[in-house]
């Protein structure tokens, strides 16, 4: 009877050893399926950071190739027909047939020459591939100058560009963000200074952006403003950080900054 | 505890897909039955409750799992769980026909025959879908729920089941325990069933 009930416990206990093995292996599996979960997180992460990168080089294309096609209907369309409208206007004032309004005539003649001048500078920065010719720092340096020469107000630049060479969609995901802070800096806060500086290392561009104008109260513009939520969304496309800082009367500061590694 | 996972799976039922899921509220109703008419046939000392469970409920119990193993694991193991289910009918048929009269048999060989096959088919889905891309999504899977009971309270209690007469001779007071620990095992496997009808119903939506 005692060898029997030994045997039964022996028999009881190795039982309990199978289901304590079996419990430590479906413990085994839920830890691994919580790591493959995780992978499988990073890994639809990666496809669709992936896909915005591609829907944003698709979108930058077919700007560039619209704006294009724009610049040059312009410069061989309209353009030619103004032309021949001066050359007409020209041979009227020439010819003499109407003497009481050759002053008319000559005032069409400079109307239609300045907007043909207009149009070709129009055509030219349409057709121009500027961003892809020319590094960040000369890009912004543009930017600058073009507002330094409204005598609106005043911009100051200063670069930290190492030789590194930037994507063209972050070039002109930056370009963008500071010509729309200016136009914000200029339009609403009616800033006198405006201070840019960008530097480009191995790892990261960072850009800061400041000016003195009014402020303003992010926490009831950052909702509303269109402009700012776009430059947040363009800047997070390319896996960047977007720093808003800005209080009524104290200017207001903007810096952005691009992890290189992530996207090239 | 029954009655709560066929009343969950009878709830879930639209949602229930496939379709042979919906088999399984009406098994637990019938297994529900089953046990009711035991527990009444047992305390007005109505004899044929011990045949029902021999000849009926057990088999069916196994029977329906292998069924869903069928259905769940992937068709090249089809012939392994045919294969392995016919073992357990041919186990069934020899020791109620064959070795009836064998006395150095102290425990069920059809019941230990039927937790030997419900072991070897969770080991096979188990590592069938840690290969898979299920394994992502094994909580919403009913059936990752229904075999995580199943194991656990089949190969948990095989000793108390196989051998009920032997241990209840040997040692009482060990008999007793295992009788609760059973019944924990009882209600564990069910909660675990009501878990995978629940966390399925969660996924549809």
């Amino acid at each position: 009877m005692l060898q029997a009930n030994r045997e039964i416990i022996v028999f009881i206990v190795a039982f309990f050893l199978i289901l304590i093995a079996f419990i430590t292996g479906v413990l085994l599996f839920i830890t691994q399926a919580r790591k493959r979960k995780i992978d499988h997180q990073k890994e639809k992460q990666k496809i669709n950071e992936e896909h915005q990168m591609e829907l944003l080089q698709t979108q930058i294309e077919m700007q560039t190739q619209t704006m294009q096609y724009i610049g040059r209907e312009i410069h061989d369309n309209v353009g030619q027909k103004l032309t021949l409208a001066s050359l007409y206007t020209q041979q009227l004032a020439y010819e003499n047939t109407a003497p009481q309004i050759n002053d008319k005539i000559e005032t069409i003649s400079h109307i239609i020459n300045e907007s043909l001048v207009e149009l070709r500078q129009l055509s030219k920065s349409l057709t121009d591939d500027s961003i892809a010719d020319n590094d960040i720092t000369a890009l912004l340096q543009q930017e600058c100058d073009k507002v330094n020469n409204t005598k609106k107000c005043s911009v100051n630049f200063i670069s930290y560009q190492k030789s590194t060479t930037l994507p063209y969609q972050t070039k002109s995901i930056l370009v963008r963000i500071v010509q729309e802070f200016f136009q914000n800096s200029i339009k609403h806060a009616g800033c006198k200074n405006i201070y840019v500086s960008i530097n480009v290392n191995d790892n990261a561009v960072l850009l800061q952006l400041k000016d003195d104008g009014k402020g303003f109260d992010t926490s009831i513009v950052n909702s509303n403003g269109i402009g700012l939520n776009n430059m947040k969304k363009r800047t997070e496309l390319i896996g960047g950080k977007f720093y808003l800082e800005s209080k009524v009367g104290t200017g207001t500061k903007l810096n952005i900054e691009i992890p290189l590694s992530k996207h090239q | 505890m029954e009655g709560l996972a066929c009343i969950t799976g009878f709830l879930c039922w639209a949602r229930l897909y496939p379709k042979f899921w919906r088999i399984f509220p009406i098994y637990l109703l019938i297994i529900f039955c089953c046990e009711f008419a035991g527990w009444y046939m047992t305390n007005n000392a109505i004899k044929g409750s011990k045949l029902m469970y021999q000849y009926f409920v057990i088999p069916l119990e196994f029977l329906f799992m292998y069924f869903l193993y069928f259905k769940n694991l992937p068709k090249y193991f089809s012939k392994i769980t045919v294969g392995l289910s016919l073992v357990y009918i041919a186990s069934f048929f020899a020791e109620k026909l064959l070795l009836k009269n064998v006395k150095w048999l102290w425990m069920s060989v059809s019941y230990s025959v039927g937790c030997l096959v419900l072991f070897i088919l969770a080991t096979i889905y188990f590592l069938s879908i840690h290969q898979s891309e299920k394994i992502i999504t094994y909580k919403k899977e009913i059936f990752f729920w229904v075999t995580l009971g199943m194991v656990l309270f089949y190969v948990g209690t095989f000793p108390y089941y196989a051998m009920s007469g032997v241990l209840y001779k040997a040692n009482e007071g060990l008999y007793n325990t295992y009788s609760w620990i059973s019944i924990i095992l009882n209600y564990i496997m069910y909660s675990f069933f009501i878990t995978g009808f629940l966390c399925y119903r969660q996924t549809e939506k």
